[in-house]
């Protein structure tokens, strides 16, 4: 009923543009055709491409440019299904009629291709052209073509098809394919923020020292972390050079140069992955009160709530996916999050990182012996004694 | 902790779907309106190939099911040359899956009976069905990647074919029904695999058979009434027989010198076993 309502008022629409175009529809016969056009139902009359909408005629454009429509090279003339050529009628010229069947009794001295619909042959029918059905099926009943006979199908669910763009229900399949474009983008920040989630888990399950250490130095040096970032990325591209060049330049180095930018890409990937989740994990303790219960829980439920906050931003973008503008707004306002979330991450970590190796290598250094006497105060030159040994804090026996 | 990291990502990046595939399938054909000599050329990558005769009134159909993501069908006729070439392009291999199941393209041609034609079959790691009865064959040559391949004649080529050439890479390849061929050299070139060609069914010429395999085996199944000579060029290869007996450099069935029929097999092979097996 959908369907039926939705033809009939793209029919008013096409009628109302062949109206407003001020040309009668002899006028928009072409010269070429040299007998009686096609008895046609009241869908089946003819329609200049000008009066057809854009979708369609870009979709038609699509199917000539692969081939789809056969051997026409030039659409002299469509038609909205269906449509019938009567027996003893000749049309010159290539013929698309789109939305319905089409059933040639007579003569076309061209191509025929029908969109939405089936070619129908009859007996006696000569088409001296090729002749191609999409969306539906040529069914030679004793007729005979000259050119090749051609039926294109897409498979079911198959979005932004032109056949389904060319189909009478064609603002249907619009709002379809729109539904089909928000619920893959959906699919996508589903299954991108659980594997952030399982990665965010199984970093606090097994290496939380490490991520805490990563956090900590995400709010103790916030905004250096965030500029260390920025300059990490500004990095990345010189560091992959400079490691390529110098597997390069050791000759067995060469063959390794495949594995090493492999080895280099996911380990960016990772550390930006790392650098996200820490991040979200502060944003989460900003916007979470965690003062009961232990403090792995208290991670856990910042991290899930950091994280939320992204997808929620994610999932409004990708809700909108749809509108030019506010899926573009969204999607912008939701990446600058993120990126500043994994900037000042990456910096935590390179950050975290420095300060974890000068702690080592101060832990490496010898310490100074310690004076014997140093628990004593300097003796003054009266002779006086200011502090007493200390006692040993275990009972002596 | 990396180490843990990008197992993760490893997994993340396995976990991702793969790209949308958009299948598509595309009925051809043409009327027969030219039956004299044609050239046909089907060139197929990846998927299941299956060509048949026909007796409709049509020099070709064609029913192909294929990721237009991934490949464009080809169609193309030259009228004026009599060049009939089906297919895909040969662009990247796409294997998708759908519910698990993985998903390949199907191509299926029908010829017609009634055009005599030399027929080329470039096919990558299709799997090949192909009944070439009673079609009107002159010049048969296939060649096949890493594919299972079964080349049936079930019907008598009514016209004397010169030459069936068939090359495999690593491929178990099947011909039978050779007999009805009506051939008059066999060329089969294999790198590692099986082949099995099976000439059953009454020869209505003789016919010489050159088959080389670097690595695997090759059988020959001749026809009982056939007057068989085998030449062996082997290295590493065990050679089966029915009781041929060996004069000079070849192997002879005892009705060689009153057969009506003669079969001359050549065969080079390395590594593998050579096996001829007659008939009923």
């Amino acid at each position: 009923m959908r369907r039926l309502t939705i033809g009939l008022a793209l029919g008013l629409l096409a009628s109302l543009s062949a109206g407003l175009s001020g040309r009668s529809e002899a006028q928009e016969r072409p010269a070429a055709t040299t007998a009686t056009p096609p008895q046609a139902s009241a869908s089946g009359r003819p329609v200049s491409l000008d009066a057809l909408p854009d979708s369609v005629r870009r979709a038609l454009q699509r199917l000539q440019d692969r081939g789809d429509l056969g051997a026409i090279e030039t659409i002299d003339r469509v038609l909205q299904g269906p449509a019938r050529l009567a027996h003893g009628d000749t049309l010159a010229g290539s013929l698309v009629v789109q939305g319905g069947s089409l059933e040639v009794e007579g003569v076309v001295r061209g191509s025929v291709a029908v969109v939405g619909g089936d070619l129908i042959i009859a007996d006696g029918a000569l088409i001296d052209g090729s002749a191609s059905a999409v969306g539906g099926t040529v069914r030679v009943a004793g007729g005979e073509v000259t050119g090749e006979i051609r039926s294109t199908s897409a498979d079911p669910g198959t979005a932004l098809s032109p056949v389904d763009a060319l189909d009478p229900g064609s603002v249907e399949v619009v709002e379809s394919d729109s539904a089909a474009i928000t619920w893959r983008a959906l699919k996508l920040v589903f299954a991108t923020f659980a594997i952030l989630m399982v990665l965010g888990i199984g970093l606090l399950l097994f290496s939380q020292p490490t991520f805490d250490a990563v956090v900590q130095a995400l709010e103790d040096r916030f905004t250096r972390s965030f500029w260390i970032g920025v300059l990490a990325q500004f990095a990345v591209l010189p560091m992959l050079l400079l490691l390529v060049t110098a597997l390069a330049i050791s000759l067995i180095g060469i063959l390794l140069i495949p594995f090493a930018v492999v080895a280099y890409v996911i380990a960016v990937v990772g550390l930006l992955a790392l650098g996200f989740l820490a991040a979200a994990r502060i944003t989460g303790r900003m916007f979470g009160s965690y003062a009961d219960g232990s403090p792995r829980s208290a991670n856990l439920r910042a991290l899930v709530l950091g994280l939320a906050i992204y997808l929620v931003l994610w999932l409004l973008a990708a809700a909108t996916s749809w509108h030019p503008l506010a899926g573009t707004a969204l999607r912008s306002v939701a990446l600058a999050a993120s990126w500043v979330a994994m900037t000042v991450g990456l910096g935590a970590i390179i950050s975290a990182g420095l300060a974890a190796r000068r702690a080592r290598s101060s832990a490496h250094l010898p310490r100074p012996q310690a004076d014997p006497m140093a628990w004593q105060t300097p003796t003054p030159i009266t002779g006086v004694v200011a502090a007493r040994r200390p006692l040993s804090s275990s009972p002596e026996l | 902790m990396q180490a843990r990291i990008l197992a993760a990502l490893v997994f993340a990046a396995i976990a991702t779907p793969l790209g949308a595939q958009q299948w598509r399938t595309v009925d051809v054909s043409r009327q027969l309106r030219d039956s004299s000599m044609h050239d046909v050329r089907i060139r197929y990558g990846a998927g299941s190939l299956t060509l048949r005769p026909t007796d409709d009134p049509v020099l070709f159909s064609m029913h192909l099911r294929y990721d237009e993501e991934a490949v464009a069908p080809v169609h193309e006729y030259d009228a004026a040359d009599r060049l009939l070439t089906l297919g895909l392009t040969d662009a990247n291999i796409r294997v998708g899956r759908n519910g698990g199941k993985r998903q390949l393209g199907e191509l299926r041609v029908s010829l017609s009976r009634q055009v005599p034609m030399n027929l080329d079959l470039e096919l990558g790691a299709a799997e090949a069905n192909l009944d070439l009865g009673g079609l009107a064959l002159r010049d048969v040559k296939v060649a096949t990647g890493a594919s299972d391949s079964d080349i049936r004649f079930t019907a008598p080529n009514p016209t004397q074919m010169r030459r069936l050439s068939v090359s495999a890479g690593a491929a178990s390849l099947d011909v039978s029904g050779l007999a009805n061929a009506n051939v008059e050299e066999v060329h089969v070139t294999g790198g590692a695999g099986s082949i099995d060609l099976d000439f059953a069914g009454a020869l209505q010429r003789n016919v010489d058979v050159d088959a080389e395999m670097a690595l695997g085996s090759v059988t020959v199944r001749v026809p009982r009434d056939a007057g068989v000579r085998v030449e062996l060029s082997r290295f590493i290869a065990g050679f089966n027989h029915f009781g041929l007996e060996k004069r000079g450099d070849a192997w002879y069935s005892d009705n060689w010198d009153r057969a009506q029929r003669r079969m001359t097999i050549r065969v080079k092979t390395v590594f593998g076993s050579v096996s001829v097996v007659r008939g009923d």
